[in-house]
């Protein structure tokens, strides 16, 4: 059921890719809510459709059929310049290889989004340095990514996701590159961002940091199979 | 003058391929950087100028040392060229046609690059490294 507190609401969502004849049924038949201010992981093995799933929501791709609303909006149909736009306001992408780019500063790189919009000079300047030093990167503002180490670039990356304000944070193996001690420098980070209110939807297949989310959704073969939620969540949610 | 027109044409076209050669590379390395770019919110629009701007800069670069480098030659050459074509080598006019034609098939010559930069599928470049 689709509330005023409802997100993202994907109904019968599927996805097929064309390549050289082949048919690949990515998702079929997805039904996915997510409320404001929820942490939802998905998780599943290689190529059952969680990083296909992470574009549809974050409008880097369309889906081949079924309905998209995000944030009381219809997203499906629109032009490419308007999901650019929707992008660049609603939606915090953190992938698991950064993807900072390297001829910038750690300033300019986290600048760069709101640079797409028409947003003054100051109010940029407050924005990054606010996200800066929520992420503890704001010392580094004048190196370049291949200056900061990998769990340093991610906290950045995170403060380029967060500089926009966006309505949700959207992870895909956010972790996938960092050894285990800034992986969970990273994870500590996203769960803290949520306890300050943010929506956060992240794809891992580590177990241990799928636990953090509240809501975990298991996908196989392209379908959602189960949904669990974690234990030190249910025990205080109204609705279970 | 016309010797000089024929001259500029001549050398026209390396100039544009070579401009062409090098934006079309330019935008070959940053097609992951213009993935990113587009996925935090860039238009097709933002894209094409940014490469388009690129490739002006490298235009202003080379006309600007285009320039300088044949007045210091024309200084040189003043006595010869006149008593042969009957063209004084710092005729403006002269200048001003060559500067203008070479910054037009610039822009044509970046435009291309840019438009291909353009449709760069942001998910598959972000997905496939
Ligand atoms: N652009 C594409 N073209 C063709 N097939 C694709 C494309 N993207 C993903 N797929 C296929 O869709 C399936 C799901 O991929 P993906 O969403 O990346 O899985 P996961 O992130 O869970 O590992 C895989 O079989 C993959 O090969
Ligand atoms: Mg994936």
């Amino acid at each position: 059921m689709a509330t005023a507190q409802t997100l993202i609401n994907l109904e019968n969502v599927t996805k097929v890719f064309y390549t050289d004849e082949v048919e690949t049924h990515a998702l079929s038949g997805i039904h996915l809510d997510i409320q404001k201010g929820e942490y939802v992981s998905i998780a599943g093995p290689s190529g059952c459709g969680k990083s296909t799933l992470l574009s549809i929501i974050g409008l880097l791709d369309s889906p081949t059929d079924g309905s998209y609303v995000l944030n009381s909006k219809t997203v499906q149909g629109l032009d490419f310049s308007e999901r650019a736009r929707i992008r660049n306001q609603e939606i915090g992408f953190i992938f698991q290889s950064f993807n900072l780019i390297g001829d910038l500063t750690v300033y300019e790189n986290v600048e760069l989004p709101l640079t797409y919009r028409s947003m003054s000079s100051p109010e940029r300047k407050k924005r990054v340095q606010e996200a800066l030093e929520k992420v503890g990167m704001a010392h580094r503002m004048r190196h370049y990514p291949s200056q900061l180490s990998g769990g340093q670039q991610q906290r950045v990356a995170v403060a380029r996701a967060l500089g926009g304000s966006p309505s949700i944070l959207l992870a895909d193996e956010p972790t996938g590159n960092l050894d285990s001690r800034n992986g969970e420098a990273v994870m500590d980070l996203l769960q803290s961002l949520h306890r300050e209110g943010a929506t956060i939807c992240m794809v891992t297949h580590d177990t241990r940091f799928a636990k953090h989310a509240e809501r975990t959704i298991h996908l196989f073969d392209g379908k959602v199979v189960e949904e669990t939620e974690a234990e030190q969540y249910a025990a205080s949610s109204p609705s279970s | 003058m016309k010797h000089a027109y024929a001259a500029s044409g001549s050398s026209l076209w390396p100039t544009a391929l070579g401009l062409y050669g090098v934006v079309s590379y330019t935008v070959a390395q940053r097609t992951h950087e213009i993935g990113v770019r587009m996925t935090l919110g860039a238009s097709r629009a933002t894209v094409t100028q940014m490469v388009l701007g690129a490739g002006f800069k490298l235009t202003a670069i080379g006309i600007a040392i285009g320039v300088v480098g044949s007045l210091v030659a024309a200084r040189f050459l003043t006595a010869f060229t006149s008593l042969l074509f009957g063209v004084k080598p710092t005729d403006a006019l002269t200048y001003v046609a060559v500067v203008a034609i070479l910054a037009a098939v610039s822009l044509l010559a970046c435009y291309i690059p840019a438009r291909r930069a353009a449709k760069v599928d942001s998910m598959v470049v972000l997905r496939y490294e």
